[in-house]
């Protein structure tokens, strides 16, 4: 709570007409695409205040993967942001690397940035559909599907899977993808360039978007950078961080990209950074495509040959369909083991900071593991960000700060 | 790779506070080895830049007596902590304090005579009413922090705690963001936190008991869900309700058929007899029971048609 939260209030407060009232909103809500609940206390249409239920979703990720094997926890950490699941399985394989001192090829890391971005995009356009609803705009959802499902064939076509490819293994990426893909991917962004803009435009001249987000739901530098806000949220509140140029990991130190800022911290200026790091990614995705072709990445080696013993990235291969898995079923390899220790890698995911810290005991699984969502931390924002507003702009805040519940109950 | 301003800053914090930092600034790390002086530091890396706190949490490393898979997991454990003695290896007399605590304790844990092994420290005088507790209320603490100072660069900061001495301070009044975090490690590791003024639940069902990330938890047996939620729903008045309409569409069973189905369900309820407290599991035999004349049957399937009672209920796929 901070002191222009509460000015709010007062501002608006009426004392003549109204009573305070409470609404519960959730867990099953036509507008909350994931169970969550609020208890919102309002007077007449004021927002006093919010308290945040969550735990609908809690699947016990974190002790799931301390009784499982390495290939195992990768699927799991997948399935907590599941509309860019290649971060839980880069997040992994980085942990796994740091654990036990694997090089990844250079070629590997392009690959790697290029389908961590692609998640971000599709992340991101998942989002644009989802705000466009909450607004009661029906037509950006099926633009955003329809832009969308181009992005996941290709990730099929790498991976096997739609969603929760395991393409990301330790030590680099599972294989070479197929021409098809470079071609498929080239002849998408320029279409999908013009498209953003026009995506933009459709919200951005439009009286009734701006009027609702502006000033809509203001969330201070300060407060941001105390309550754990990254991502998107904490940029848009012109907090000047992304992993991805403070701390490089796969290729992203030689990429060159803008990590756009807000001014205000408002709905507005989260939907604006939003889609001007759509545009980034598509400029990396096509950085990392030029890399690709090149002639120095040509022809280096993708995995790593020091996983020696290499059930780990075979199993996880063999989710892919890739490998033949009978051979994994049969147990002939022993399930890798990764020396004891601990290891702590962040990832800047589409919504902010993801941070895993894996303890080893040396065994074929790890001991600990826990997994840092940005989601959690911006789902309390709503208190403090909601306050002084009125309930029909509860859910074009919670739309603006791209709440994944899979993510934030784990 | 830390940077040169944050580096200084470390050393500056840990210089003010009597070096109780061990610091790897290639890796970004520190390793608090004096934990009384945890608020100090954490107040001073703080000011000093590191306003961010992007992760807390924590990690149970008391070895249990009784059960053999979890000291081997904990013998394990000590072979863990060599990262953190190197890091310890520059400097001799802190080494020693810092390598002391999880091995020495895990050994504690394996043999019966450990007063002498653990005999070195304060907590020594509480040796007697702690062999009787099968579990050490050990945790190893981290905490990742980014300072936007220095280009957002981050530092984890470790530390070892024993509850047993004292609580562990909240940190939440040095960052709010360390808030959400205690709340999952109470529920999700029993650690509590003096002076964090929200404590409740966060991700848990309130119904659930125990702390599913320590070490001495055993998992429940799979729970009877459909009773739970037919003990609820008793509870809450509207099983009668159900019962009332049955009656009046003329669905409920004679009493013979219900008996029969009263005593399958108390073979339904005892693999959750552990879950539920005694007074529940006798609510969920009632709601069992109010089942069986609804004409849910054993597979929880309901049998409409009223017209052959007792046939149909045992089936349960009556068309």
């Amino acid at each position: 709570m901070t002191l222009s939260s509460i000015r709010r209030v007062e501002k608006r407060y009426d004392p003549l007409l109204t009573e305070t009232i409470v609404v519960s909103v959730g867990p099953q809500h036509p507008s909350l695409v994931s169970p969550v609940q609020l208890h919102i206390q309002a007077d007449g249409e004021l927002i006093e205040r919010v308290t945040v239920e969550q735990g609908f979703m809690h699947r016990g990720i974190e002790m799931l993967c301390s009784q499982r094997d390495w290939a195992g926890c990768a699927a799991l950490l997948s399935r907590t942001e599941w509309l860019a699941g290649m971060n839980g399985h880069f997040l992994l394989s980085s942990a796994i690397e740091e654990l036990s001192g694997l090089e990844v090829p250079q070629r590997a890391q392009f690959l790697r940035s290029l389908v961590l971005e692609l998640g971000r995009l599709s992340s991101h356009l998942y989002w644009f559909g989802d705000l466009g609803l909450e607004v009661g705009a029906v037509t950006p959802v099926f633009w955003a599907m329809r832009e969308r499902e181009p992005l996941l064939e290709l990730l099929d076509m790498l991976s096997g899977h739609r969603w929760h490819g395991a393409y990301i293994v330790p030590g680099g990426v599972s294989h070479e993808p197929p021409a098809a893909f470079y071609q498929r991917l080239r002849a998408w962004l320029p279409l999908m360039r013009r498209r953003i803009n026009s995506y933009e435009e459709y919200f951005s001249d439009n009286a009734i978007w701006v009027n609702r987000s502006e000033l809509i739901g203001v969330l201070e530098t300060d407060y941001a950078i105390k309550n754990g806000a990254s991502g998107p949220v904490a940029r848009a509140s012109a907090v000047d961080c992304d992993l991805r140029r403070d701390a490089p990991y796969a290729a992203y130190g030689e990429l060159s990209f803008k990590v756009p800022l807000g001014e205000y911290g408002d709905a507005l200026d989260r939907f604006r950074v939003r889609f001007m790091e759509m545009r980034e990614s598509m400029n990396m995705v096509e950085q990392c495509l030029d890399a690709l072709a090149g002639a120095e990445l040509g022809s280096a080696r993708l995995v790593g040959a020091s996983l020696d013993s290499p059930s780990l990235a075979a199993g996880i291969q063999g989710k892919a369909g890739q490998d033949p898995p009978l051979q994994n079923q049969a147990g002939q390899d022993p399930p890798i083991q990764i020396p004891a220790g601990e290891a702590f890698v962040s990832v800047e995911g589409p919504r902010g900071e993801l941070a895993l810290s894996v303890v080893s005991d040396g065994g074929h699984g790890p001991a600990r593991v826990h997994l840092r969502g940005p989601s959690m931390y911006h789902l309390h924002l709503l208190d403090e960000l909601c306050r002084g507003y009125l309930l029909a702009d509860l859910f074009v805040i919670y739309a603006s700060l791209d709440i994944m519940v899979g993510e934030a109950d784990r | 790779m830390l940077p040169e301003a944050a580096l200084s800053l470390l050393r500056e914090v840990s210089e003010a506070h009597g070096g109780c930092l061990l610091i790897d600034g290639r890796r970004g790390r520190a390793l608090l080895s004096d934990t009384a002086r945890l608020l100090d530091v954490c107040k001073g890396l703080r000011r000093g830049g590191f306003t961010r706190a992007i992760d807390f949490t924590a990690m149970h490393v008391g070895a249990s007596l009784d059960s053999p898979s979890s000291t081997m997991r904990a013998s394990g454990k000590a072979g863990q902590d060599p990262p953190l003695q190197n890091q310890a290896g520059q400097d001799p007399p802190l080494q020693n304090q810092a390598g002391q605590d999880p091995p020495l304790q895990n050994q504690a844990g394996q043999d019966p005579p450990l007063q002498e092994a653990a005999g070195t420290e304060a907590r020594s005088t509480e040796d007697g009413p702690r062999q009787a507790r099968p579990l050490q209320n050990d945790f190893a603490f981290f905490l990742q922090l980014r300072a936007p100072k220095f280009g957002h660069s981050g530092i984890l900061l470790k530390w070892k705690w024993s509850l047993i001495e004292q609580a562990h301070p909240s940190l939440s009044l040095v960052w709010a963001s360390c808030g959400l975090a205690e709340r999952e490690m109470l529920e999700m590791l029993g650690v509590p936190f003096a002076g964090n003024p929200d404590l409740r639940p966060l991700l848990l069902d309130m119904r659930f008991a125990g702390h599913p990330l320590r070490r001495d938890f055993k998992s429940p047996p799979p729970q009877d869900y459909a009773s739970a939620l037919l003990a609820d729903r008793h509870e809450a008045g509207l099983i009668f309700g159900l019962r009332q309409a049955a009656e009046n569409r003329g669905t409920t069973r004679p009493s013979g058929s219900a008996s029969d189905n009263t005593g399958a369900s108390t073979s339904l309820d005892s693999p959750a007899s552990r879950v539920l407290s005694p007074d529940a599991q006798k609510r969920s035999a009632e709601a069992m029971d109010y089942s069986a004349e609804l004409g849910i049957g054993e597979k929880g399937l309901r049998t409409q048609d009223s017209g052959q009672p007792g046939s149909s209920a045992t089936e349960g796929t009556a068309p």
